[in-house]
């Protein structure tokens, strides 16, 4: 989706307003698989996550009309499907998953992954994934939109509902956070190996 | 798709964070992605669904509308129910709640803008500009009101009235019922501070505060501005307040309930700190502990104070 320009989104904005099914169709094959990797950020389940997205294309034509075409398709879609993973999470509460992830230490992890065989590089993602599980939740949906799904700050405000400062806090907050806890797991490493 | 690209302004968040951390965070998204990687065929059968189901949508619409035939007296009567149904809707005031962890910026009709902290709540009617400028406010807010000398703007909270004609000002009351009722800053101009149980009133200028005590008075502090402003950056000030205040605090920043054993005489004692953008509530909680002598435990969803 990086490589789609502004102003292809623009284009396809005003085509979809005006009802054309093969601008729509572009869209979608576009975009789907990036807006499928957002929304399993939030329910951990491919199959769920394919539904949602297909939902969240359905909602998108069948409001078309009311399409605003001064204002981001990406992120307007990126909001439509924000909205139905978090009512779809909601409603099914499988959160435990992700709160049990945050009480873990980092140094508990650590430990436990000098015990078993894993390659570094699993090792290495491993880490990264407990610790952007500890953030806050607003901060790491800030977080990720920054940097996984490449949206601007005004972007991501518009997507989260937040004020544009709001986004900027909750950004540095996140990579503080992680740049802190990452230097204790780098200085530990370090004292392995000597 | 990667993740590296030509987003500009974005660019520095990347940049602020050191290049191996950078590199480990591409190589956990592309794990990630790789989870979801999806076909050709796995993509067209879903535009195919969606396509589909679009269709029937539109079959249903195009389906024409049969036995309906106009009844002048009912449209009456329902345009009459729609029409007093909108009066209601309009009437009722709009609101605005910031969900704690977070905080949020008004913009008035009239240029008034108003950030609210954490937990706060802020209403003003749908004729806000027509109506007077009136807001009322439970919580915490920083006003920077447009100067209109004809048409004064109104705060009203649980226990005060700020009125003011186009100034900047800082406002607390969380409508709690011990310690100090409402604290008031005001940055720029000049405001009238009303407190509205017995009636009195000070008049405030450019970097004075006050508060309204328990007894319902209004006294002047000698609260340094900056440090009420403080939550504005996202950092923590603590000016002498109380425990209680100040771990009711850390639970509206960071989203978190803290619990405190009944026999702890928390009112009474009072904590002067300042925390530059913290975002770990522990090490707040851990220093507060340590010079008041208390205990803390982590809980499911926060922390549990008790005697040492």
């Amino acid at each position: 989706m990086e490589n789609i320009t502004d102003n292809q989104f623009t284009e396809w904005n005003r085509a979809i307003k005006n009802g054309s099914k093969e601008c729509y169709s572009e869209f979608f094959r576009a975009c789907y698989e990036h807006y499928v990797r957002f929304a399993y950020r939030y329910v951990r389940s491919k199959d769920q996550a394919c539904d949602l997205v297909q939902e969240a294309f359905i909602k998108l034509w069948k409001t078309r009309d009311q399409l605003d075409t001064s204002k981001s398709l990406k992120s307007y879609m990126f909001t439509i499907i924000r909205n139905l993973c978090l009512n779809h999470i909601r409603d099914h509460k499988n959160r435990f998953e992700s709160l049990e992830g945050k009480e873990q230490s980092v140094h508990s992890l650590m430990i436990h992954q000098e015990q078993d065989g894993s390659s570094y590089m699993e090792q290495t993602i491993e880490i990264i994934e407990k610790l952007i599980k500890k953030l806050p939740e607003r901060q790491r949906e800030a977080f990720e939109l920054s940097r996984f799904d490449g949206l601007l700050h005004e972007e991501i405000a518009e997507v989260m509902n937040i004020s544009a400062r709001t986004v900027n806090n909750h950004i540095v907050s996140a990579s503080n956070f992680l740049r802190e806890e990452y230097e204790v797991y780098n200085r530990r490493d370090i004292d392995i190996a000597l | 798709m990667n993740i590296h690209d030509n987003n500009g302004p974005d660019d520095k968040d990347r940049h602020s964070l050191p290049e191996d951390l950078n590199n480990d965070l591409e190589a956990y998204k592309r794990s990630e992605d790789d989870k979801i990687s999806l076909t050709d065929s796995e993509v067209e059968n879903a535009l195919g669904n969606v396509l589909g189901q679009i269709e029937d949508v539109e079959q249903d619409k195009a389906e024409p509308t049969s036995g309906f035939s106009f009844n002048w007296k009912l449209m009456a009567i329902a345009a009459t129910i729609s029409f007093v149904g909108m009066l209601f809707i309009l009437s009722i005031p709009i609101s605005v709640q910031v969900p704690n962890g977070e905080t949020a910026t008004v913009s008035l009709p009239d240029g008034t803008e108003i950030t609210l902290n954490s937990g706060s709540e802020m209403t003003y009617s749908r004729f806000y500009n027509y109506l007077g400028r009136n807001v009322t406010l439970t919580g915490e807010g920083y006003f920077d009101v447009y100067s209109d000398p004809e048409d004064p703007f109104t705060v009203t909270t649980a226990n005060s009235v700020v009125k003011v004609l186009g100034t900047e000002f800082n406002l607390t009351d969380w409508g709690v019922s011990s310690g100090p009722k409402a604290k008031l800053a005001v940055a720029e101009g000049s405001v009238e501070f009303t407190e509205l149980k017995e009636n009195r009133s000070l008049v405030l200028n450019q970097n004075e505060t006050a508060v309204i005590t328990e007894s319902s008075e209004i006294t002047s502090t000698s609260a340094e501005l900056d440090n009420i402003l403080a939550w504005l950056s996202n950092n923590i000030a603590f000016q002498n307040d109380n425990l209680n205040d100040a771990f009711n605090l850390l639970e509206r920043r960071f989203d978190i309930q803290i619990q405190r054993d009944q026999d702890l005489a928390l009112q009474s004692e009072n904590i002067t700190a300042f925390y530059h953008q913290p975002n770990d509530p522990e090490s707040i909680i851990q220093d507060i502990c340590t010079i008041k002598g208390l205990n803390y435990q982590k809980t499911h969803k926060g922390y549990r104070i008790s005697a040492n």
